[in-house]
């Protein structure tokens, strides 16, 4: 008499799958899959702060509908041609080199304003560095007119 | 419907998955593809009203990774996979015939792969849902998947894997 499980497997169909193939290759490629699905998930975060399409993106990226709808799934392994693109067009940032130069336009133009409201203009001159007197610059903060102001016993410039 | 091994190349006779008609592929590769869409998954936390979504989203994206590896590791190290699926309902004791069976990785779990044991360390996958209630009843999810696992069941009693004598369930439907 048959046992439950050969009753079983006359069942079972002799289609092979890969399931197995891709189970193992999304665990191989998790690092890749992760990054893929983070940059997913600011795509889609972005494109509903900006009221945007699937389609809107394709069409400004000019890249197909299917493309996007990979992008946004988090299974595109995505060429940096396109993630430029992406952190271009929706001003997401994805690469690190991308986040560098915010920041470094960030602190340029933090040090232009400060330079700009509190350096004299005469400073554009070379400080005299030759005294041999103690250096000192003072900053103050007046809280009625929230500013500051400094004063030094130096000449910051001729 | 159709039954197919999924790890049949290398570990032959203990994992099987339904294949139904409306799909082109078995039931643990189309969760997997689902559970690891990050579309997907957000559609869906927006659709349940779900409050953090990216935290929802990542979350499920790890309990997908969970299970990938859980089923990976119990195959390869020939353990059984008992480790990963247990009954349905947690009062179902002893050796049952046909047994429906729920994958749970950990407590935390938030994905759901349903089977049908067949004997031990061998299961037939009938579907998944993402867990959103506590009881299966408590979502569309979750109750589509347990019309799903009585009707594949009912296909392996009419083909006559089922042995009336030695069979008893008890009759719960509704835990999760």
């Amino acid at each position: 008499m048959k046992t439950n499980q050969e009753k079983f497997k006359s069942l079972v169909s002799k289609e092979k799958t890969n399931t197995a193939q891709k189970n193992k290759d999304r665990i191989k490629n998790r690092m890749r899959l992760r990054e893929s699905q983070d940059i997913a998930m600011k795509v889609l975060d972005k494109l509903d702060e900006l009221g945007w399409s699937q389609k809107r993106l394709a069409d400004e990226m000019e890249v197909s509908p299917q493309q996007i709808t990979k992008i946004v799934s988090g299974k595109a392994n995505l060429t940096l041609e396109s993630i430029v693109k992406i952190q271009t067009i929706l001003e997401i940032p994805i690469l690190v080199s991308h986040l560098e130069k915010q920041l470094n336009d960030f602190f340029e133009k933090l040090i232009g304003s400060f330079s700009e409201k509190y350096i004299p203009a005469e400073t554009s001159a070379p400080a005299d560095y030759t005294s041999s007197d103690k250096k000192e610059i003072k900053m103050s903060y007046d809280k009625e007119t929230d500013d500051y102001s400094f004063e030094s016993n130096y000449n910051l410039g001729a | 419907m159709k039954i197919v091994d999924i790890f049949a190349e290398e570990y032959p006779g203990h994992l099987h998955a339904f294949m139904y008609i409306k799909y082109d592929t078995n039931e643990y590769d189309r969760l997997m593809e689902l559970w690891t869409d990050v579309d997907y998954l957000r559609t869906f936390a927006k659709k349940n009203k779900v409050e953090n979504i990216n935290q929802f989203v990542k979350q499920r994206l790890r309990d997908a990774e969970n299970i990938q590896d859980l089923i990976d590791e119990l195959l390869q190290e020939s353990q059984p996979l008992e480790h990963y699926f247990r009954p349905l309902h947690d009062q179902e004791t002893g050796i049952k015939i046909l047994s429906r069976q729920k994958g749970k990785t950990s407590s935390k779990d938030g994905l759901r792969l349903y089977a049908i044991k067949i004997d031990t360390n061998c299961f037939v996958i009938t579907g998944g849902a993402i867990k959103m209630s506590q009881t299966m009843d408590g979502h569309e999810g979750t109750r589509e998947e347990l019309k799903k696992i009585n009707k594949a069941k009912d296909y392996l009693k009419e083909n006559d894997v089922f042995d009336e004598d030695s069979f008893f369930e008890f009759n719960l439907e509704n835990e999760l």
